[in-house]
Order: C-alpha cells, then structure tokens, then sequence
C-alpha cells in the first residue's frame, strides 16, 4: 500500500474547528486537546479526502514561502504524526470522485 | 499548548463563539429523582430531528466545538443515535449525560462508535436502596451499574455523576470507592436548584451550611482550596452568553444550563442573532461592582456564585444567590479549618 499514492482525510473520529488559523483538535486516542500551528492547522484544514500528500506539500510551499522538497519532508512526517495518532485515514479515491 | 488553548477559549469569549452548547434533548424520563429541576411541558412541541440537524449545521458553521446532550433521559428520544452520529460527522466532540438504565450491549456498541468525550452517569449512592429511592425507581441502581460494565469493557471513558443532598450525605466516601472499583472518574456536587417552573419543592432536598462543610471537611481537594487574592471588577464572574448556551427540548435558548431565562426561539431566529439579543448582551456586560451585596462580602473569594441560580431562588441577578453564599460559607469553614460558621 502506498500511502503517497493514496488521498489523507481527516479521521471521523476526531473533534475539531480552526479558529483564527488555529486548530483545536481533540485525538480519538485519548480524548486529549491539541492546538496545531499555522503551518499544521493549514495542513489540517487540507486534509479533506482530495489532495495527495504531494499536492497539500505544494500548498504549503507556496503559502508558506519555502522549497517544494522542504515543505514535502514537512508535510509528510506531519501527516505521518498524525497517522498513527489515529488522527487522520487514507482514502483510495478523492472523496469528490466517490460523490460523483 | 495548554496556553494555546486557553488562548483560543479566550477567543471564543470575546468573540461570543458558541463554543460549548449544552443540549437538554428532552424533558422526558424514565426515572423521577426527587430533586430534578426539569418539568415536562406537554403543551410545547419538542423540536424534530430536521429541526435539530439544522441548528448542528449552524452551530458548526459559528465553530462550536463540544456539545453536551442531556435531558430528561437522552435515550428516551428514538432518534437519539441519529443526531449523535450526525454532531459527529460534523466534527463536534460529545459528552452524553445519562442515566444508563437503557444501555444494551448494542446500545454501548453505538456508544463506542460515537467515541463520546465521556459519558456521565447519574449515581447517588454506593447503596442500590438510597440511589433507588432518590431516583423513585426500583432496580435503577442495578441497571446503571450494568451500564458502566457494558461502557467500559468497550473503553468508553465514564463519570460517575452524583449530588449529594441530605438523603445521602454519608455516601461521599462510598461513591468515591464505588468510582475506583468501576474505574470511572468521580464528579459531585451540592447545589439543589429549584425546579424549571419555578417551584421550591426541590429545595428541601439541599444541605444546610454544616451539611456541606462536612462534605467538604472529608474532601482532601476542598480542603487544599485556594481563595482569590482579591475581588474587583476585573474579576471574572462566569461563561454564561460568552462562549456557552443552552438549548431547551422546545427551541429556547438560554445564556448557559443555571440561567433559564431565554433569550429566544431556534424556530424563530439564529443562534448569532439571539447570542446578539438585549438579555446576551445585559449578562455580558455585568461587572463585579454591580453586585450589590457580593462585592462587600468577605466570602467573595470563595465564591463561586451563579447568576442564574440567583435569578431562579433569589429573584436578582445582581444581588446573592443563597446557594452560592452556604457554599462559600461551608468552603471557607474548610479551608480555614476554623470553626464552622452558619
């Protein structure tokens, strides 16, 4: 299974809203309050079932003004994190192409 | 990070963001607890699951973020799970307030599914016959105790929720035991309200200042109690219309769950427009110089006074609520280790 080929979605099992570019998460491990930076609240908010890691990475590099390989690194141990908090899941399709 | 958070409830108070929403489903039980303040009111029409779905849809809109359902009994709505799961998908973390006298084995399985915050059960003494009398429901304790089982084999974390009152006053150290034993955590509290319609019966039920400094004299956490230093009008007072309301089962709603005075009607207007009502706006803006009597009080800084509670048993919002002032008393009895003062 590669995970890089593969659509990162938010987990239905976290609680979460972004407020003023801040994400208050609360983890479906231990029910435990996290507040992301702007960097991972705009990954969050990107984490909706129809980005590729790669294509939430290039987001990021232009937003954020860094290199596309920096941001990438970035954006994959950040996803990485939140997988196995059990924070996020991967879909096979867009979740835009399952509507249609 | 927990500055962070706090960061962003500060936020969502100066913003008036609905962050916390307490949720009374419906005034309907299978139970009758001597001191519950809810009146079934047949003549009003409880609000439909559509009509609940839409206001789940603009509370997220506003970015609310925790919602707590209770009643009456959650469960004796049949659409309960739907709106549950619906809250969930739309990204709301849940805290259920139950009695758990309903909860199957697959009942949990769906309770699990929500992954809820916790799930708080009603539970007034380690005593099946004191818990069964207050709830005026016989086997009640044995079925609650079936709940907590069914919910923790399914790593559901569960509270054990009592009010300790004059007919269970000796039951603190048992619950406490009895909360160890069904690795839950323990909440209790000691305030008796008086009943939604107004009504007084209730408070029979309520302990005397010597009544709650006992309790408090056996609770290690009350007696490491720390005072404000000072009370001025920088002092925050409470969340009530800042960033919490409450929904009745019939639409109304309410600054927060002690304050049942309503400021509008969810089948009428939007929760931003009646957040932005005359009554909102009045509570929030009360400073502590304007409380006619607690400002002078010497007890004030033991204080935790409820403004809805001093509207409901003591008719002014500005002056004493008489609940408040025996705890205050009782709490700084304990702190002091001094002797009691009623």
């Amino acid at each position: 299974m590669d995970l890089n080929s593969m659509y990162p979605d938010r987990s239905p099992q976290t609680a979460s809203r972004v407020i003023d570019n801040e994400a208050v998460i609360i983890s479906p491990q231990e029910n435990k309050v996290m507040v992301l930076n702007g960097t991972g609240s705009r990954i969050w908010e990107l984490l909706n079932g129809d980005l590729r890691t790669d294509r939430i990475a290039l987001v990021i590099s232009e937003e954020f003004d860094v290199s596309y390989d920096d941001a990438l690194n970035d954006t994959r141990e950040f996803i990485n994190d939140l997988y196995a908090r059990d924070m996020l899941i991967y879909l096979e399709h867009p979740k835009e192409e399952a509507l249609t | 990070m927990k500055d962070h958070y706090n960061d962003i409830i500060k936020k969502t108070m100066e913003r008036n963001i609905p962050f916390i929403v307490h949720w009374e489903l419906t005034h309907r039980c299978n139970m009758a607890c001597s001191h519950c303040y809810c009146v079934r009111r047949d003549d009003k029409k409880e609000l439909t699951t559509e009509e609940i779905m839409s206001v789940i849809d603009e509370l997220a809109a506003l970015q609310s973020l925790y919602i707590t359902f209770s009643g009456g009994e959650i469960l004796t709505r049949k659409d309960f799970f739907t709106i549950a799961r619906y809250s969930r998908s739309k990204g709301f973390a849940l805290r259920l307030l139950t009695n758990g006298t309903f909860i199957s084995s697959e009942m949990a399985d769906e309770i699990k599914q929500l992954n809820p915050l916790s799930v708080e059960m009603s539970v007034y003494a380690a005593d099946p016959e004191i818990h069964d009398s207050i709830t005026g429901t016989k086997g009640s304790f044995k079925k609650t105790m079936r709940a907590f089982q069914l919910l923790g084999q399914r790593g559901v974390k569960r509270v054990v929720k009592s009010l300790l009152m004059n007919q269970n006053a000796d039951q603190l150290g048992a619950l406490t035991k009895l909360s160890h034993e069904l690795d839950s955590d323990f909440v209790y509290d000691m305030t008796v309200v008086p009943k939604d319609d107004g009504s007084r019966d209730t408070l029979r039920y309520r302990l005397d200042t010597d009544g709650m400094t006992k309790i408090f004299r056996e609770d290690d956490r009350a007696a490491s109690f720390e005072p404000l230093e000072s009370v001025n009008d920088d002092t925050f007072m409470c969340t009530a219309g800042l960033n919490n309301l409450l929904i009745s089962p019939y639409g109304e709603v309410y600054p927060c769950v002690g304050w049942k005075q309503d400021a509008g009607n969810v089948r009428e207007q939007s929760i931003e427009q009646i957040m932005q009502s005359g009554h909102f706006q009045r509570i929030r803006s009360i400073k502590f110089d304007e409380l006619h009597t607690c400002r002078s009080c010497d007890k004030a800084p033991y204080c935790r006074r409820c403004p809805g509670l001093a509207v409901s048993e003591d008719e002014d919002y500005l002056g004493p609520s008489s609940a408040a002032c025996m705890l205050a008393k009782a709490l700084k009895n304990t702190a002091r280790g001094t002797c009691l003062e009623v």
